[in-house]
């Protein structure tokens, strides 16, 4: 039985639904969020192990809620979804302690290693 | 430029990032009904594989676009030519496809860097491929290939493969003519040199290396 939990954060609903609804056929706990503050809320609520999270968001931008995360809530890791022109925060990411980055329109067997991948890293199960 | 381009770029990519999850959304449910009952299914599998091949498409050309944007932003930088090339080339398939002629940019075994203003080699290398669109017959196969020089230089060659000869007089006749003399005026600019070929080559652009 998969454990796993994890937090989608786009602006973009229908890319955050549809993909939630792809990752809870597969058996994954799903939450969504479409702005940075409802992002941590939810963190708060529902203590996921990884947060998939979008750079580029109005408001609070992706950078400052992954700061917030890792400050808060060291253990759950974060991986970022960037545009092409969006390495750069992708490797700010990485400095400020995302696991990993992924360009949109990303993969989903792709994201889902991913994901598997900070799980084992944070000390979780592993996909059956 | 770059920072519009980026904006554009930014929301289409969300465009497609929700045609892709919808369409493999849609596969996903195929495959959980999979006894048989829905008799369109190939179909639906057949239309899907058509949905993720043109998301594939539009991912190419907005990456190319957003490079493309984005030379400005520098007066000179270090190009690496064949990802200029190749950007150049997913950026004018339009009009070769119009053309009926293929166009394909052909790498070098090794990178070739260059230091230059990215937006006049964009210029030039776009006004040779115009001109040879121009020039060739429908059915024919444009390559440009870039070959490093011995002295830092890089000599870009058009050539075209096809039914019809080479024929490198034709670039002196009354419909390549006025775009000729555009390269000429354009290579100046840049301060590069233009050689007609020796068939299958059209002609060859020599860009050199500009100190700083």
């Amino acid at each position: 039985m998969k454990s796993w939990k994890v937090l989608l954060v786009d602006d973009e609903k229908e890319f955050v639904s549809t993909l939630a609804e792809r990752l809870r056929l597969r058996g994954i706990q799903t939450n969504e969020a479409y702005n940075g503050e409802e992002a941590l809320r939810l963190v708060a609520d529902a203590e996921p192990q990884v947060v998939v999270l979008d750079v580029m968001m109005p408001g609070m931008g992706g950078l400052q809620v992954l700061e917030r995360i890792k400050h808060d809530y060291p253990n759950i890791e974060v991986i970022l979804l960037t545009g092409i022109g969006g390495t750069k925060e992708g490797i700010e990411g990485m400095r400020l302690g995302a696991f990993d980055f992924l360009v949109k329109p990303l993969q989903i067997e792709e994201l889902i290693q991913k994901i598997g991948a900070a799980i084992q890293k944070a000390g979780g199960g592993q996909l059956d | 430029m770059g920072k519009i381009t980026a904006g554009v770029t930014h929301d289409i990519r969300n465009v497609l990032a929700v045609i892709r999850e919808s369409a493999g959304l849609l596969e996903d449910l195929l495959l959980a009904t999979n006894d048989g009952s829905f008799p369109p299914r190939e179909k639906f599998q057949a239309v899907l594989a058509r949905i993720g091949k043109q998301v594939a498409r539009g991912v190419d050309l907005i990456n190319a676009l957003n490079q493309f944007a984005h030379n400005p932003d520098q007066p000179t930088a270090q190009i690496d030519i064949n990802q200029a090339l190749d950007q150049l080339v997913v950026l004018s398939q339009r009009f070769a496809l119009s053309k009926r002629v293929s166009l394909k940019a052909i790498a070098s075994d090794r990178p070739i860097l260059l230091s230059c203003d990215p937006v006049k080699l964009q210029m030039i290398v776009f006004q040779g491929i115009d001109l040879l669109l121009h020039v060739v017959s429908a059915g024919a196969a444009i390559e440009i290939r870039p070959i490093a020089g011995s002295y830092g230089n890089v000599r870009v060659e058009f050539s075209s493969k096809g039914a019809e000869e080479v024929e490198p007089h034709r670039l002196n006749d009354a419909v390549a003519l006025p775009l000729w003399e555009a390269l000429i005026a354009c290579a100046e600019n840049f301060d590069a040199t233009l050689e007609q070929g020796v068939p299958p080559v059209w002609f060859a652009i020599v860009l050199g290396c500009h100190d700083k």
